[in-house]
């Protein structure tokens, strides 16, 4: 470590550890000064190569600043001061170590220039993360954090292996543009660790499967670092590659698709994710500069209203305790700000004028069409109107208007609303003003958000999907549970790509990739362990202590000759004799 | 200088034994005899010393020698009949404690005399005093069955042995027209080796009859009910002293005598080790008679010792005088610890939880175990080295890995007594604490067994083969 | 260099404090002195790590006395960077077994620390030794005192797992014995200097026979595929500080063997076995895994994981590159660590619940915050976590493994698949989740002397991992100078 250039996320990590020996006041300061530490830290870098270590024989980059992980780290430790924010009444010190640490790792992840180095924060993330879920000690929270952290370590282990074989192949650790091994199994074993973080199907099944169980805050911080940093790891190693333009494509329309089934608030913001994600996956895919840019914008817009939109979730759970959407309803009446604010996370990720998602994700979509990809554009767009018709409206229209459920909520703590109206305000801010963010990105823009042709098309095309919720409303009622009998879609009236849902794709999600862990890691790996278990005792054991065995048995039966009678002894002796004379004569 | 001279050792030990008999009725106690036999042994062996300082000399017309060899094996009887006696103290009761010890001095004789013969009739006659006082030795408790039954067998066999001996030493003047062994030696040395069939019928019987005293298979089968039946101190002088001596007189004739059949020879006796070596500690592992299991034991132990002669050249021999002199201490030693028990010492049971009520007891037990398996840093662990060594240097690889083998397996049931000692709860009570002379003996014998251990070199060096 | 033969005091040092323990050691007596034994040898041995020279390959305060003048076997004792780390680790690793049997050891005190003591001195002993006569003397001055310990002080099963434990051991020894004894007749010396240009006169032929002999010694300790059966029993059944030992060091000292012996003194036999080396050290990582992964009995499962951990240790031995071979030391450093601890943990917990099945605990952490933060941090070491010591380790095997075959690469990155899942789950079952009713007002927090008695290791654990460099410099120069000297793949 140099000393001009102090690494952020080892400030986080280190600072963390202060947390549970200070008291009131002044630990709450410092959970606030940490991360705007941090974000300073990353405002004042220049540019260049810091923190250079030998290791290994290697040379070990901590400090790779550079535009792409500059707005990455600014974006990240934004996030963290938000997040903290949040998460300033939790008691639990241990979340807030845990939270800071996953922060700081994520930072590491931004800075880290060579394999080893991102390795390392890149586990440091997963154990951290999964500790926000398992530290909210419910039974089911516990089993979904151990999911969450076997999945994870799986792989990083792929990642691992990646990095090792990359190694003994190359003899290098330096992480730059996997392009040119493109093919490789290091590179195939790098890109798919990358991909499962990036939660792209489907390998992305732990991502609704844990963050619904996450605490309230961990689930803002989690919704933030493991996905987008990943999408940092792709921007950085394979930009470009084609396979990521169809994958992120259909990344996209999945996670709508999923989000259409959900009745979990939380679990259906968390599709939502993957869809987002989506976009930013084919933008690296396309990789153009535009494309490029466009995913790095959107990763930066996304973080804010994302976390913005689980502010808001987490709020209502945290002040009913109520996670389904059909037990909701009605609190408008009783949180009208977290609701208002809420709103505004709602709009900026369905991408409406003014918002920051409109920025950032035209920016995706545009530099789809711009090369002329003709479907991955329409998904994208299709995917986009879903968002909307999801998280635009029926998820707030459920949770805060509809039938009054009766519920009584109440606005949540001051500094959970505080959190929620920075965010808000980010999206805004970036909404309004694009060209604080533009100005930032990786690759030079010349990209124009606000012309006639995008707002209309936009406008038009949230308009008609509006008019379709309200038409449709009637059928939407989300039901109690997730059931997948035929009728349930029937009853309303479902539109082609329900029935395609309640097809292969529903069997596939909730009957394969939802349990991937138990039919193809678990049970095969358990019934080999008894089987290798059972050998192990009964044949390479026995073999072994059967020798000794029969070498007891012989003793016996030749004990059993010796009969104490002088005469059998003499005969004995008389053998011998004769035989030693035979030999004496053979041998000779 | 007088022929005479060169027996001074074997004379001390005569006439203590006579002066024994001579005032057997006097003795009231038992230190008494103790004591007289061990300062016989003591002086036997210090004049022994004395003797051979004057360097090599033959006496009675070449039919007695002494050197480095028989000097070594003469201080090495002299201490098995010292260890022997003071272990005795023990279990005289009821027996002439004077015959007793003039027995002991009586066979200690002749084993002096045998390592000393430089011709096959001294040698059978030497051998003979020893098996003869040592039969009535094993019969000496009259009034055990056991006992009784024990001397037969051995004398039946014994003499049966004897007669091999003989037969075979009449073969040899037949063909060589005389029995001491230079004048073997050349006369063998004019017709090629293995020409003379009779000449190897001769040297198999030979072989068989001394095999005989050292208990090696095929010719082993007397040992076990005999170290049954007679006391632990009286089987235990045979287990080392028969031994020593055996190996003293199959090293000397192999060497000496018959060195130009040497070929015959080695197969004869690897032959004979490697049965020895098997069926020993295979046997053994089965046993629940402590002494019975030493027999077998020493057995194998045999098989081990005869590995050395094999090679038949000056290096091997003193690699089985070596194991001789350790092995004599750790089996005289483990024989104590069975004294030391008493009755409780002679079956395996009655080692259960010894380690809780007589740590230091099972602590030297131990030891003595360690060196029987032949782990170091103890005696039987040099000993096994230099004898597996020079098998190597022989080149009988095969046979060196047998007897590693076997080791495992005696490691078997030598740890089986250690596991008992260590492992279970007591049944039995505390042995009441054992007498000062067992208590020296197992000193004696565990300081041996330790410096061999660390030290092998400065003991083997005295091993000058003949 | 200092002023007394430091080898040579470090390594007898115990032995005496065993002789004052057995003279006169009333039990708290026996305690304190051995305490003390154990603590003065730790700071006698310090002027070995002082002034030891990293930059040279050979053997360093090297002592030579004459022994055995008739066979010119001399005694002799030197380090260098391959054998100072466990003389460290051998040292450190006794004085935690003292304190972690402080409590536990109450039944005929004097014996159990006398062959703690003894044990000790085989340990040091053999990795100072600088003949291969004194190394098996050592090497089998080790059996007896452990025997004990599994066989006196152990669990249930202890008198099958001691006897197990000494036959196996003592099968593979006599070979080795017979295997010394053919290299003295051949090459006329056992000093390990020597034969480095000795082993000339040894035929390839001669080597291989003389590799499977060594072998036949060295894989039982390691212990090798499929050899290994009486490891569970042993480790299971010994006390605490026996598990230590033999986890600790132990096994250590069969992979010692192959880098002390095999390696530099018949490489053709080397070359000869590389392959089923190889595969069965492969075999040996992933059956190792497998059998761990439904283990019910938690010291159990630790011990069968340390067939795994060991199968990457021979692993990297045998890829024969230099990555790999540091990435064994290492490892085999960092084993000695971690499986220690974890041996150390479940041993205080055991002290306190009387079960060592798994399905009896459960949601330890809301009533023992300490001990399930320093169990979660050995079990993320054992989990190979990077910033924790195995992590280093691992990835230089890997990396090893990767360039002598990607297949065994891959094995191995499995094996540490099926290592996280287990050692996870087992941490998942014991710690975390609801808590076990039986367990309901059991006082499970570790006192003082336990806290201390992990310290050093949780020191260890995070400081190698951070800076795995101090004990990789060490191996360098000797390390080179082994592949140098023929055994190249």
């Amino acid at each position: 470590m140099t000393l001009e250039w102090l690494h952020p996320g080892l400030l986080l990590i280190v600072g963390a550890w202060a947390l549970p020996l200070l008291k009131g006041r002044l630990k709450r300061t410092a959970m606030l000064v940490l991360p705007a530490a941090a974000l300073i830290d990353c405002l004042l870098m220049t540019p260049g190569t810091y923190g250079v270590t030998s290791f290994l024989g290697q040379e070990l980059v901590f400090g790779r600043v550079d535009r792409l992980s500059l707005v990455f780290s600014y974006v990240f430790s934004i996030m963290g001061f938000l997040g903290m924010v949040y998460a300033l009444h939790v008691k639990d010190d241990s979340q807030h170590v845990a939270a800071l640490t996953y922060v700081g790792g994520a930072l590491g992840v931004t800075f880290a220039g060579d394999f080893l180095s991102l390795y390392v924060f890149w586990e440091l993330m997963a154990i951290s993360s999964s500790l926000l879920v398992l530290l909210r000690r419910e039974t089911s929270a516990v089993g979904a954090g151990f999911r969450y952290l076997l999945v994870h370590i799986f792989g990083g282990l792929l990642l691992l292996a990646g990095i090792v074989l990359h190694w003994s192949q190359t003899g290098s650790l330096a992480f730059g543009d996997m392009a040119a091994y493109s093919g490789g199994l290091a590179w195939a074993m790098i890109l798919a660790a990358f991909l499962l973080n990036a939660a792209v199907p489907p390998l992305g099944a732990w991502l609704p499967d844990a963050y619904p169980e996450a605490t309230v805050t961990g689930a803002v911080f989690m919704t933030a670092f493991t996905t987008k940093s990943a999408v940092y790891a792709l921007l950085r190693g394979f930009a470009g590659t084609e396979l990521l333009v169809w994958l992120g494509a259909v990344m996209a329309v999945y996670g709508v698709v999923y989000a259409v089934l959900e009745n979990d608030a939380r679990r259906l913001l968390a599709y939502h994710i993957i869809s987002q994600v989506g976009y930013m996956v084919c933008g690296v895919g396309i990789g153009t500069a535009l494309a490029t840019n466009g995913a790095t914008a959107h990763a930066f817009a996304h973080i804010l209203y994302k976390a913005l939109l689980f502010m808001g979730a987490g709020a209502v759970l945290q002040t009913t305790g109520l996670r389904k959407l059909n037990e909701m309803g009605g609190l408008y009446k009783t949180m009208p700000i977290t609701l208002g604010l809420y709103m505004i996370g709602a709009f900026a990720i369905s991408a409406v004028p003014l918002f920051s998602g409109f920025v950032s994700k035209s920016m995706v979509v545009a530099a789809a069409g711009e090369n002329h990809r003709a479907v991955i554009f329409l998904m994208l767009t299709l995917a986009s109107a879903g968002t909307f018709l999801h998280t635009g409206l029926k998820l707030p229209y459920y949770m805060f208007f509809g039938k009054d459920s009766g519920k009584q909520g109440k606005e949540p703590p001051g500094n959970m609303l505080v959190a929620m109206g920075l965010a808000a305000a980010a999206c805004i801010l970036i909404g309004v003003f694009p060209g604080l963010l533009y100005e930032r990105l990786p690759n030079p823009v010349d990209f124009v958000p606000y012309t006639l042709q995008h707002v209309t098309s936009t406008l038009g095309m949230l308009g008609f999907t509006a008019l379709g919720f309200f038409l449709l409303l009637k059928q939407l009622d989300p039901v109690p549970t997730i059931s997948l009998d035929t009728d349930w879609f029937y009853r309303r009236g479902a539109t082609g790509l329900l029935t395609l849902v309640r097809g292969p794709l529903a069997r596939l999600e909730y009957g394969f990739v939802g349990e991937i862990y138990e039919f193809v890691i678990r049970r095969p790996v358990l019934g080999a362990a008894n089987l290798f278990r059972k050998l192990d005792s009964f044949v390479v054991d026995s073999a072994i202590v059967g020798v000794g065995r029969s070498t007891q048995n012989l003793s016996q039966v030749l004990r059993s000759m010796v009969s104490g009678n002088a005469q059998h002894y003499g005969l004995i002796m008389a053998a011998g004799v004769v035989a030693l004379l035979a030999v004496a004569i053979f041998v000779r | 200088m007088s022929d005479l001279a060169l027996l001074i050792p074997e004379l001390i030990l005569v006439g203590m034994s006579l002066a024994l008999i001579l005032v057997a009725r006097r003795i009231k106690k038992t230190s008494g005899a103790t004591f007289a036999t061990v300062l016989a042994a003591i002086a036997a062996a210090l004049a022994s010393g004395w003797v051979s300082s004057w360097g090599t000399n033959t006496g009675f017309a070449g039919m007695i020698i002494v050197d480095g060899y028989s000097q070594f094996f003469k201080v090495l009887i002299a201490a098995t009949l010292a260890l022997a006696a003071l272990l005795s103290v023990r279990t005289l009761e009821g027996i002439p404690r004077g015959e007793y010890h003039a027995l002991l001095l009586l066979a200690a004789t002749g084993m002096m005399l045998a390592v000393s013969a430089h011709d096959l009739l001294p040698l059978y006659l030497s051998l003979e005093l020893m098996t003869l006082c040592s039969y009535i030795l094993v019969g000496i408790r009259v009034e055990r069955p056991t006992s009784n039954e024990a001397a037969i067998k051995y004398f039946l066999l014994g003499s049966f042995a004897s007669a091999l001996l003989i037969y075979g030493i009449s073969l040899t003047y037949g063909i060589t027209g005389t029995t001491d062994f230079p004048g073997i030696a050349s006369a063998l040395s004019g017709h090629g080796p293995g020409s003379n069939v009779l000449l190897l019928v001769a040297i198999g019987l030979v072989a068989a009859g001394l095999a005989f005293k050292i208990a090696a298979v095929p010719l082993h089968a007397w040992a076990p009910d005999a170290y049954q039946g007679a006391t632990a101190p009286v089987a235990g002088f045979l287990a080392a002293g028969s031994k020593a001596v055996g190996l003293a007189a199959l090293g000397r004739v192999c060497l000496a005598a018959y060195g130009s059949e040497s070929h015959v020879l080695s197969v004869l006796l690897a032959g004979l080790a490697g049965l020895s070596i098997i069926v020993g500690s295979v046997i053994a592992l089965s046993q629940t008679d402590m002494k019975r299991m030493l027999a077998y034991s020493s057995i194998s132990h045999a098989g081990y010792a005869l590995l050395g002669l094999i090679a038949g050249t000056p290096e091997g021999a003193s690699a089985t005088m070596t194991y001789a002199f350790f092995y004599v201490f750790m089996t005289l030693g483990t024989f104590g610890v069975v004294v030391a028990l008493g009755e409780r010492g002679e079956k395996l049971d009655g080692y259960r939880g010894l380690a809780a009520q007589r740590p230091g007891t099972a602590v030297i037990m131990l030891l003595f175990l360690m060196s029987l398996t032949g782990i170091p840093p103890t005696a039987g662990f040099a000993a096994k080295f230099y004898v597996i060594l020079s098998v190597v240097r022989s080149g009988h690889i095969a046979l060196a890995v047998l007897a590693v083998a076997c080791s495992v397996v005696s490691a078997f049931f030598y740890m089986r007594v250690a596991v008992l000692m260590y492992m279970n709860e007591a049944e039995q009570p505390a042995p009441s604490r054992f007498p000062a002379p067992v208590f020296a003996a197992l000193a004696v014998a565990a300081l041996i067994t330790v410096i061999g251990g660390i030290s092998p070199g400065s003991l083997a060096a005295w091993a000058v083969s003949p | 260099m200092s002023a007394y033969p430091v080898l040579t005091t470090t390594t007898f040092l115990p032995i005496i404090g065993a002789a004052l323990i057995l003279l006169f050691g009333r039990e708290r007596l026996a305690r304190w002195l051995a305490l003390a034994t154990t603590l003065g040898t730790f700071a006698v041995s310090i002027p070995v790590y002082v002034h030891f020279n990293k930059g040279s390959n050979a053997l360093q305060f090297v002592e030579t006395a004459a022994w055995i003048p008739s066979l010119n076997i001399s005694y002799g004792m030197g380090v260098d960077g391959i054998s100072l780390p466990f003389i460290f680790l051998a040292t450190l690793l006794s004085i935690l077994c003292v304190g972690a049997s402080w409590a536990a050891v109450q039944t005929r005190v004097r014996e159990f620390y006398a062959a703690l003591m003894i044990a000790e001195t085989a340990m040091i002993g053999l990795f100072a030794a600088s003949n291969l006569f004194l190394f098996f003397v050592f090497w089998e001055l080790m059996l007896i005192p452990v025997f004990l310990l599994i066989g006196v002080w152990g669990g249930p099963g202890r008198v099958y797992a001691a006897v197990k434990f000494l036959i196996f051991t003592l099968s593979g020894s006599v070979l080795m014995l017979v295997g010394i004894i053919v290299i003295y007749r051949t090459c006329g010396t056992l000093d390990f200097k020597a034969l480095a240009v000795a082993r000339a006169s040894l035929q390839p032929a001669q080597q291989a026979w003389l590799f499977a002999a060594f072998l036949a010694a060295f894989a039982v300790k390691v212990p090798m595929f499929p050899v290994h059966t009486w490891l569970p029993n042993a480790h299971t059944e010994a006390p605490t500080a026996g598990s230590v030992i033999l986890a600790g060091i132990l096994l250590k000292m069969g992979a010692y063997g192959f880098l002390r012996v095999s390696l530099p003194i018949f490489p053709h036999g080397v070359q000869l076995f590389l392959k089923p080396m190889l595969v069965i050290s492969a075999v040996a990582i992933v059956w190792g895994a497998y059998v761990t992964l439904v283990q019910t009995d938690v010291k159990r499962l630790i011990a069968f994981s340390s067939v795994s951990h060991m199968g990457f240790v021979t692993l990297g031995i045998f890829t024969l590159n230099r990555t790999g071979v540091e990435g064994a030391i290492l490892q085999m450093v960092n084993h000695g660590i971690i499986s220690a601890a974890l041996f150390l943990c479940i041993g205080m917990i055991y002290e306190r619940t009387h079960t060592r099945e798994i399905k009896d605990y459960g949601g330890v952490a809301k009533t023992a915050p300490i001990y399930s933060t320093l169990l979660a941090l050995f079990c993320l070491a054992a989990a190979g976590t990077p910033g924790l010591n195995s992590f280093i380790g691992e990835f230089l095997i890997i990396g090893g493994a990767f360039k002598t075959q990607a297949w065994l690469g891959a094995m191995a990155v499995w094996g540490v698949a099926l290592g996280t899942a287990y050692v996870i789950w087992l941490y998942y079952r014991m710690v975390m989740g609801e808590m076990n009713p039986a367990l309901v007002g059991l006082k499970l927090e570790l006192n003082a002397r336990e806290v201390a008695t992990l310290a050093p290791l949780v020191f260890l654990a995070v400081f190698l991992g951070v800076y795995p460099d101090s004990v990789l410099s060490y191996l360098h120069a000797p390390v080179a100078q082994l592949l140098s000297a023929g055994v190249t793949p």
